[in-house]
Formats: structure tokens, sequence, C-alpha cells
């Protein structure tokens, strides 16, 4: 409990703390935007009345019974490719912000137990990539490698790792002057022992939290990319509908529901995220209010 | 720490970074094409074009040579040559109408962006908890979480595409191009509207939050009991004490989120054919002229870089506790 923050030891209190999340209006109304998306990623296959990337009507055609959505320039069912492209939005959106909260949780634990100077390397490094304009870094590496969904996901993860590692090493920084580490030192604990056993449930709040800010950031990341037409051209996401609603002429068509079903679908989701991000905030890290 | 030394540790402080920068770039062009003359060379050259780079830039000889070079190339503002403009030197390019437009986008749509978004932060912020408020801040979530690119496509399909206000595409109208100053100037805001629209947009929210937030942070202070109770009306509470408070907030934004600039240029500038450094580089990259990405990639970290030093020295004469040696 100390530092206003509760961590995560106890079966108890950890279902205690997941009731008081679901008492925060914002994290369940998040939750549940966030569970509607999985339901149809995961379903997509029974939600998709046609196959994303067959020809199934004729070019650009409006809203109807039989395609919900309307069709594309190329006569694709829209409907179909939103709900498909809710599957590639999270699965990359999740896995990058999985691995850049992995690589930014050890980063910031291990600099805030060895501090000294790996710290304050790590920490010059950190603010000369926090300088960095990641889309035009995006960009530039993308001209020279052809992008696949792995590429993407990894050039998301090497410029997304550091708001989280900075947050956690400042946290592990105050918590090793707290007592029960002083503590934990005197009896001759390791290193590893106090990461392991005193910092990483300490930080864990934080990192949760982090961890969903970081799927915001990706989705939106991921969909930029995809949207510039420089994305994974095997997998259609919600970025690429638009890229070719743009590419397509659906501005001279006039075809709004080639533009708004997408779009809407990426600003719900990151939403989504952004109030369970919010909410996480207010239950488990009350004293870290951000906006 | 006076002033001055503070303002020249910052400037030390970022022509490191930027050294740091171009040190990166040098090899990150290097490594990544595969060959490590691809950043300068390519079939697209004339024979005699290439025998000058290779002599310009060494690329016959060992790398730290290479880089000596290429920093003092840099230095003379020689960027290379670009593969697709027909051989025009990539400084050219770079440092003419295009930059000069894109700064104009941005910095009139940061600037608009910025002081729209205190002005309405500031009322929300007094205002805390009223209906007002809550709108404004449920507004701001939602506006936080629609891509910038949705954004864009959105006004240019309604402002562009169904009611013909703004111009499709392009920075100026070719019937245009021969006209009179006047005429050209008007037509070049007209082409204005729909992009700088769009960074305004991408700017408000977060700003308006953060602005809102530091207000609220604020209303239990002594020194706003102190004003109330001398009778100061609220405006003059608003507009003239708080609205210190509000600055220091956007001036920290400014810095913190100045890749944004560079983000918000490529994307938006892509969709509305503003003929700018971020189409620019969207181009590049399609076409793959590597002198051009480098030279726009080290250009972008500096506008970044740049910026971030104009907000730390604007702190410094907005906020005294910084002027006085206190920490921020």
């Amino acid at each position: 409990m100390r530092y206003g923050m509760r961590g995560f030891k106890g079966l108890r209190t950890k279902l205690e703390t997941i009731k008081s999340l679901f008492k925060c209006l914002t994290f369940t109304i998040g939750f549940l935007i966030v569970l509607i998306v999985g339901i149809i990623a995961i379903f997509a296959d029974s939600l998709a009345p046609y196959p994303p990337l067959e020809f199934v009507g004729d070019p650009l055609e409006p809203p109807s019974i039989t395609h919900y959505f309307g069709t594309d320039d190329m006569g694709r069912d829209l409907y179909s490719m939103v709900v498909y492209g809710a599957r590639v939005s999270l699965i990359i959106g999740l896995t990058a912000a999985i691995l850049s909260t992995l690589v930014g949780t050890t980063v910031g634990v291990a600099c805030g137990i060895v501090r000294g100077v790996v710290d304050a390397i790590t920490m010059r490094i950190i603010d000369f990539l926090l300088s960095l304009p990641y889309l035009a870094v995006a960009l530039a590496i993308i001209a020279f490698l052809k992008p696949n969904m792995a590429i993407i996901i990894i050039i998301i993860v090497a410029l997304s790792w550091i708001s989280t590692a900075k947050v956690v090493r400042a946290q592990a920084l105050s918590l090793m002057e707290s007592l029960f580490v002083e503590a934990a030192e005197a009896i001759g604990a390791s290193r590893l022992h106090i990461a392991l056993k005193h910092i990483l449930p300490n930080v864990f709040p934080l990192v949760l939290s982090s961890l969903v800010l970081n799927v915001r950031g990706a989705i939106l990341f991921e969909a930029s990319l995809s949207f510039l037409g420089l994305g994974d051209p095997e997998s259609i996401s919600w970025g690429t509908i638009l890229f070719f609603a743009r590419r397509g002429g659906a501005f001279a068509a006039g075809a709004w529901w080639y533009i708004v079903p997408p779009g809407f679908m990426i600003m719900v989701t990151v939403l989504g995220f952004t109030l369970m991000s919010i909410g996480l905030d207010e239950v488990l890290n009350p004293r870290l209010r951000k906006i | 720490m006076s002033i001055a030394r503070y303002i020249v540790k910052k400037i030390a402080e970022a022509g490191l970074t930027v050294f740091i920068a171009i040190t990166v770039a040098f090899f990150l062009f290097r490594l990544l094409p595969g060959d490590p003359t691809a950043a300068f060379i390519d079939i697209r050259l004339s024979p005699e074009a290439k025998l000058i780079l290779i002599k310009q830039f060494g690329l016959d000889r060992p790398w730290h040579e290479q880089y000596v070079l290429f920093i003092s190339n840099l230095l003379q503002g020689n960027l290379g040559i670009s593969f697709v403009y027909r051989g025009t030197p990539v400084s050219k390019i770079i440092f003419g109408p295009k930059l000069f437009n894109t700064l104009v986008l941005m910095g009139t749509g940061m600037f608009l962006g910025a002081f729209i978004s205190s002005f309405i932060g500031l009322l929300a912020g007094w205002k805390r908890g009223t209906r007002f408020d809550r709108t404004i801040v449920s507004a701001s979530y939602i506006g936080t979480s629609a891509p910038i690119f949705w954004i864009g496509l959105l006004v240019l399909l309604i402002l562009g595409s169904y009611f013909r206000l703004i111009p499709m595409s392009g920075t100026i109208s070719t019937e245009v191009i021969h006209a009179d100053p006047l005429t050209r100037f008007i037509d070049y805001l007209w082409h204005l509207a729909g992009p700088l629209m769009v960074i305004i947009v991408y700017f408000l929210p977060i700003y308006l939050l953060y602005v809102r937030n530091t207000v609220v942070s604020l209303l239990g202070e002594d020194f706003i009991t102190v004003l109330k109770a001398k009778g100061l009306p609220d405006s003059v509470i608003l507009f003239k004490h708080l609205v210190r408070y509000a600055m220091i907030t956007v001036v920290t934004l400014l810095a913190v989120q100045s890749p944004l600039l560079v983000t918000g240029a490529i994307i938006t500038e892509t969709i509305f054919g503003w003929n700018g450094i971020g189409l620019l580089l969207y181009n590049s990259v399609l076409k793959s002229d590597y002198p051009v990405i480098q030279g726009v990639f080290i250009l972008t970290i500096v506008i970044v870089v740049v910026a971030n030093l104009l907000a730390d020295i604007a702190y410094a004469f907005l906020d005294p506790r910084i002027r006085y040696g206190g920490t921020r």
C-alpha cells in the first residue's frame, strides 16, 4: 500500500481491485467497447457475410440490405472488410503493445535497480528517442524494407517501449528507497530477488495502465502506416481500407460509406482503450492523475 | 542559474542531440539499403553525377573518412542529389517553397490550436463539473481518439466533395499561377483552409485537456481565494492570472509533443496534396529517393529539437522559478 498504490498480492485483493475497477464507470464503458470489438474480431468468420477480398457486387454500391456498408471501388463488401479489419488491427495492436510493455518494463526495472552509469546512459538514449518524429523514422525504415506484419510490429515496439520504461523506472527508483527494499537488502537478498519479489509487484498497476495506453498507440500507429499504403499489403486493416478509399476515388464518387465506417471503428476502439486507461489510473494509481 | 547560462546550456544540449541524430542517420542510411553507396548513388543518376558524388562523399573510401566528409558536406548544405527530380541537389528541393509551405501550415495550425484550446480549456476548468465542462471533456477524449487522417478525409469529403467549399488538392490552382499576387495569395489561403482545419482539430483536444486540468488543479490555491476576495471579476482572474499557468502548460506541450508536428505534416499534406516537406517525404519513400529521405529525416529532427529549444527558452521567461534557479 505504499505510495498510494495497491500491489497485486493475494487473491482477495485481486478480486477487490477488479470489483472497484468495474465500479468505475469510465473503465467499464471502455472495457465494454473493447470487449465488443474483441468479439467482432474473434467471430469475424461468422459475422462477415462475404469473404473480405472477394468481388461480390458492383463497384461503389451504396449501403443496402445485401451490403450493409455498401461496396468498395472493386465491388468488395465493405461490411465484411471492416469486420475482418478488427482482427488485423487488434492483433497488431495487442502484439506490439505487449512486446513494447515487456521491453519497457524490463528496461525500467533494470535501470531503477542497477542505477549508476547504466541508468544514466539509458536515460540519455531514451531522451534522444523521445525527440524523434516517429512517423518520419518509420517511413525512413519502410523506404528500405518491404513492410510485412512482423516488420510493422518491430517498428512500433522499437519506438514505443520508451514511455513505459520511463514511468516504470521512476517508480522503481522511488521503491528502491523504501524500507522494505532496504530490509530485503539488509538480509542479503539478491538484486534479481528484489526485482522480482519487491519491485515488479509494486510497479504492476503502472505497467497495466501503460500496456493499455500502448495498445491505443499501436492501433493508431498501424492505422496511420496502413493509411499511407505502407502497412502489410497482405492483411486488410481499417487503415488499409481508408488507403483504398483515397486511391479508389471514393471522393469523386462522394462515397461516404467507404470512409465513415473504418475510421469510426478506429476511433471507437482507440476511445475504448483510452477510457480503460483513465479508469485504471483512477483506481490503481490515484496519485498519478494525468488526463 | 542566470537566464543566459540556462539558455546556453539548452543550446548546447540541442546541438548534441542534433549531432547524435546526424550520426544515427549516417549509419542508418548505410546499413539499411544493403549497398552502402545506395544512400547517394542510383541507376537513375547520370554517370557524371555519380563520379562527382563518389568524389564529394568519398564513397570509395573507408567509412570513417566518409563520416567526416558527410558531416562537412552537411555543414555546407550538401546532402547529395535527388534520384527523382532530375538530379537536383537535395538542399534545393527541401529549402524552398516546400519548407515555407510546411512552416506556414504547421506554424499557423499550432498557434491557432494552442490559442483556441487555451481559451476553451480555461473556461472549462473554471466551470469544473458543469455540463459545459463535461461536454468539452467528453468531446476532447473522443477527439484524441479519432485518427488525424480520418478527420482529414472527413473534411475533404464533406467540405471538398459535397459542398465544394475547399479545393480537393494542392497548394495553388494552376489557373492563377500567372495572376497578380493578391489573387494568388487568396487562392493560397483557400487551399490552406482544409489542411489548417485538420491541424487545429489535431492539436485542440489534447491541449485543451491539459489546460483544463491545470486550471482545475489551481482552483483550490490561496491566491485564487485572495483574488476573489479582492472582488476581481472572474474574467480578470481567468484571463489575466490563470492564463499564465495555461501558457506554461501549452509551452510544455509544444516541447513534449513537437514530434507530433512532423506526423501531422506528413499525414495532412499527403491527404490535401499540400506541397510541403511531409508530402515530399511520403513521395520520396514511394519512389525510394534515399538522398531526399535522408535530408528530410535530418531536417525533421532539427525542427523537433529547435521547437524543444524554443519551448525551453520560452519557459524561462514564463516561469520565474526556472530563472531563479529552481527546478522545473
